[in-house]
C-alpha cells in the first residue's frame, strides 16, 4: 500500500520514471504501461482486425520498448518518450500490415467483439469503426498514418512529424487534404 | 491563399478549438473566406476524435501489467553467464544431450528461418538482437567439446573486441561495460578450459596456448592502441585498461603449467614470513601457480603509525579498487599505479592472504604466510627507532618506525 502511494507521486514525474525503467527497474516500466498501454491499444485496434490482436500487439510494444530502453539513455534528454512508444507502435503495425497484407479485408475490420465492452455499446462500436476505416482506407497509407497519429493517438503535429519522419509544414498540409477527402468519402452523415 | 497557408490556418484553429483556447464561431468569424474548408475538417476530426475504442478498466490494466512484467528479460541478462552458470550447463549437457537443443534450434529456425540468429551476428550491446548473440553463443560453447570450446571462445573474444571496436568509434561508450563483463567471463572460461585441456592432453594444451597468446597478444595491442589514441578520455581508459588487464592476466594464466606436487603434513612447512612455502596442500597449487609473474617481488611488510601494512607490486598497472582477504574478513587496500598497499591490522598470525580485484572479484594474488609477531617487534627494535611497549602476539603493538614504516624481510 505504501509502495502504491509512493508510485503514484512519482507518477507526475515521467521522467523520473523513464530513467528508472532504463536503469532495469521493472516497476517503473509498469507505471509506464498503466499509464500508455489503452492508447496504444487504441491506436492498434484502429487498424487490426480484432481487439485480441490489439491487445497481443500492445503487449508486443511493451516488450519491444522494454528491450529498446537502454538505448534511450543516448539520446537526447528532451525526447518524446510518448511519440517513442508510438514510433515503436507504428513500426509494429507496418510489419505487420506488411505481412498480413493478403489476409486483411474490410470485412475483418468489423469483427469484433471486445470482451471488454458494455454490450450495447458493441454495435455502435462496430459500426463507427467499419464506417470509419472504410473511408481511411482510401487515402494514401502516409495520410492515414498522420490522421491515425493525429486524431486516434492524439499526438500534436511535432510528435506526428518525429514518427514518420516527415516535417510539420507537410504534416499540416498532409493533414489537411485528407480531412477534407474523408469529409468527401463521409458525405453529409457527419455533419 | 496557397494550400499551406490554409492548411497552417486551419490547423491552428482546429487546435485552439479542441484545447478549449477558442470557439469554432470564433474561428469562423476570424477567416469566413475559409468556412467551408474548416466546416469540413471539423466535422471529420470530430467524428474520429469520437471513435470509440476498447479501453481497459484500471483493474484490467493492472493484471495486464502484472502479466507483462513476468515475460520482461533481465537486462543483466544481455552479458554472457558466468562462468559458474557455465560449468553448471556442461555438468547437465552430458545428460540431457542435444534433445533440449534440437527442439530450441528447430524452433528459431521455424519462426524465423534462421534470420533472427544470422541477424543478431552483427548486433552490438544495447541492441535488440544482442542477446540473442549471446544466448546463441553461449548454446555453442554448451554443445561443443573442450578442445572447440577453446576455439569457439577464441572467436567470442575477436567478436567483443570488433564490438569495442564499433561502439568506440561511434562514441556509444555507455554501452561498453556488458562487453567488458562478457570479455572478463569468457577469459575465465578460457583459462579454467585451459587448466583442463593441459591435464587431459597436454600436447594439445601446447598447440593452443600458442593461438591463443598470438591472438591475446592481438587483442593487447588494439586496446594499447586505443589507450593511446583516447589519451583524453578518462571514463574509456578506465574501462579499456579492465579490459587490458583482464587480457594480460588470461595470457599469464594459459601459460601457468600446474605443479604436480604431493601433499604434506602442515607440520612439516617451516614458516617463514615473507616467503612462500616451500609445499602447499594440493587445494592450494592452483592459488600459488596463479602467482606466477603477476607480482614483481614478495609483498612487503611492514607497520606504519602503528598500522601493520602490507605493500604488492604488480608488474602492471591496476584499474579500480582492490581488496585483501583474510580468513573470510576483507581489508581495504589503497591503489596507486601498479602498487597495492592494504591496512592488515588485525589479521590472524598465521593464515592464507588473497587479494581481489573489487567489481569482478577476480582473484589477483594469494599467498600463505605465517607472522611471527615476535619477529615483527624484534624487526622494529633493529630499525633503530623508537620503541613502544607492546603486546607483541596481539599484533596491536604500534611501535614507531621511521618515515617509511618498518619492513620485516
Amino acid at each position: 500500500m505504501k509502495q502504491r502511494m509512493q508510485d503514484k507521486q512519482l507518477v507526475n514525474d515521467e521522467t523520473q520514471i523513464i530513467q528508472r525503467a532504463i536503469s532495469g527497474e521493472k516497476q517503473a516500466f509498469g507505471l509506464l504501461y498503466e499509464k500508455y498501454s489503452n492508447a496504444i491499444l487504441r491506436y492498434l485496434f484502429f487498424r487490426l482486425a480484432s481487439h485480441e490482436e490489439a491487445e497481443d500487439m500492445t503487449e508486443s510494444v511493451f516488450i519491444k520498448a522494454w528491450e529498446a530502453l537502454p538505448s534511450l539513455k543516448h539520446l537526447k534528454k528532451d525526447l518524446n518518450f510518448r511519440a517513442w512508444l508510438y514510433r515503436i507502435a507504428h513500426n509494429s503495425l507496418v510489419d505487420f500490415l506488411r505481412a498480413h497484407k493478403e489476409e486483411l479485408s474490410i470485412d475483418a475490420i468489423g469483427e469484433l467483439p471486445s470482451r471488454t465492452l458494455i454490450p450495447e455499446k458493441a454495435t455502435e462500436q462496430i459500426e463507427s469503426k467499419a464506417e470509419l476505416t472504410s473511408a481511411i482506407r482510401q487515402l494514401d497509407e502516409i495520410s492515414i498514418q498522420v490522421i491515425m497519429n493525429r486524431f486516434i493517438a492524439g499526438l500534436d503535429h511535432r510528435e506526428t512529424a518525429q514518427i514518420l519522419g516527415l516535417g510539420e509544414g507537410n504534416i499540416r498540409v498532409i493533414q489537411f487534404r485528407a480531412l477534407k477527402k474523408l469529409k468527401e468519402i463521409l458525405g453529409d452523415t457527419h455533419e | 491563399m496557397n494550400e499551406n497557408k490554409k492548411a497552417r490556418i486551419i490547423n491552428e484553429c482546429l487546435e485552439a478549438v479542441f484545447q478549449n483556447r477558442q470557439s469554432m464561431k470564433d474561428c469562423l468569424e476570424r477567416y469566413p473566406e475559409l468556412k467551408i474548408d474548416l466546416l469540413d475538417v471539423f466535422s471529420v476530426s470530430h467524428t474520429m476524435q469520437n471513435f470509440q475504442a476498447p479501453q481497459h478498466t484500471p483493474d484490467q490494466t493492472r493484471q495486464m501489467r502484472n502479466q507483462l512484467m513476468f515475460k520482461l528479460s533481465d537486462r543483466d541478462e544481455i552479458v554472457t553467464k558466468s562462468p559458474q552458470f557455465r560449468y553448471k550447463w556442461q555438468n547437465i549437457k552430458r545428460r540431457l544431450g542435444m534433445t533440449w537443443v534440437i527442439i530450441i534450434t528447430t524452433f528459431l529456425s521455424l519462426i524465423s528461418g534462421g534470420g533472427v540468429v544470422y541477424a543478431s551476428n552483427s548486433a552490438l550491446p544495447g541492441e535488440m538482437l544482442y542477446p540473442v548473440k549471446t544466448w546463441v553463443e553461449d548454446l555453442q560453447l554448451t554443445l561443443s567439446p573442450d578442445a572447440i570450446d577453446i576455439k569457439l571462445l577464441e572467436n567470442f573474444a575477436d567478436h567483443r573486441i570488433e564490438e569495442l571496436a564499433a561502439l568506440v568509434e561511434a562514441g556509444e561508450l555507455d554501452r561498453i561495460g556488458g562487453l567488458i563483463k562478457n570479455y572478463q567471463n569468457q577469459s575465465e572460461l578460457m583459462t579454467a578450459l585451459m587448466e583442463r585441456i593441459e591435464a587431459e592432453n597436454p600436447d594439445e594444451a601446447v598447440r593452443l596456448r600458442t593461438e591463443l597468446n598470438n591472438q591475446l597478444q592481438n587483442h593487447a595491442r588494439v586496446l594499447e592502441g586505443y589507450i593511446k589514441k583516447d589519451g583524453e578520455n578518462n571514463s574509456l581508459q578506465e574501462r579499456l585498461r579492465v579490459m587490458l588487464q583482464t587480457n594480460k592476466q588470461t595470457q599469464l594464466r594459459i601459460n601457468e603449467k600446474p605443479v604436480n606436487v604431493e601433499p604434506v603434513e602442515p607440520s612439516e612447512v617451516t614458516p617463514e614470513i615473507t616467503e612462500t612455502p616451500a609445499v602447499l596442500p594440493e587445494s592450494e597449487t592452483k592459488y600459488q601457480n596463479q602467482n606466477q609473474n603477476r607480482v614483481v617481488d614478495l609483498p612487503d611488510e611492514y607497520l606504519q603509525d602503528g598500522v601493520l601494512k602490507f605493500q604488492f607490486r604488480f608488474d602492471w598497472d591496476l584499474v579500480g579498487g582492490v581488496y585483501a582477504e583474510v580468513a573470510g574478513v576483507q581489508y581495504e587496500c589503497l591503489v596507486d599505479g601498479n602498487l597495492v598497499t592494504c591496512d592488515l591490522t588485525g589479521v590472524p598470525v598465521i593464515g592464507k592472504l588473497s587479494l581481489f580485484q573489487r567489481d569482478s572479484k577476480l582473484l589477483l594474488y594469494s599467498y600463505d604466510y605465517d607472522h611471527n609477531y615476535n619477529y615483527l617487534w624484534e624487526g622494529t627494535k633493529e630499525s633503530g627507532g623508537s620503541q613502544e611497549q607492546g603486546n607483541p602476539d596481539s599484533g596491536n603493538g604500534s611501535p614507531k618506525n621511521g618515515k617509511n614504516g618498518m619492513k620485516l624481510t
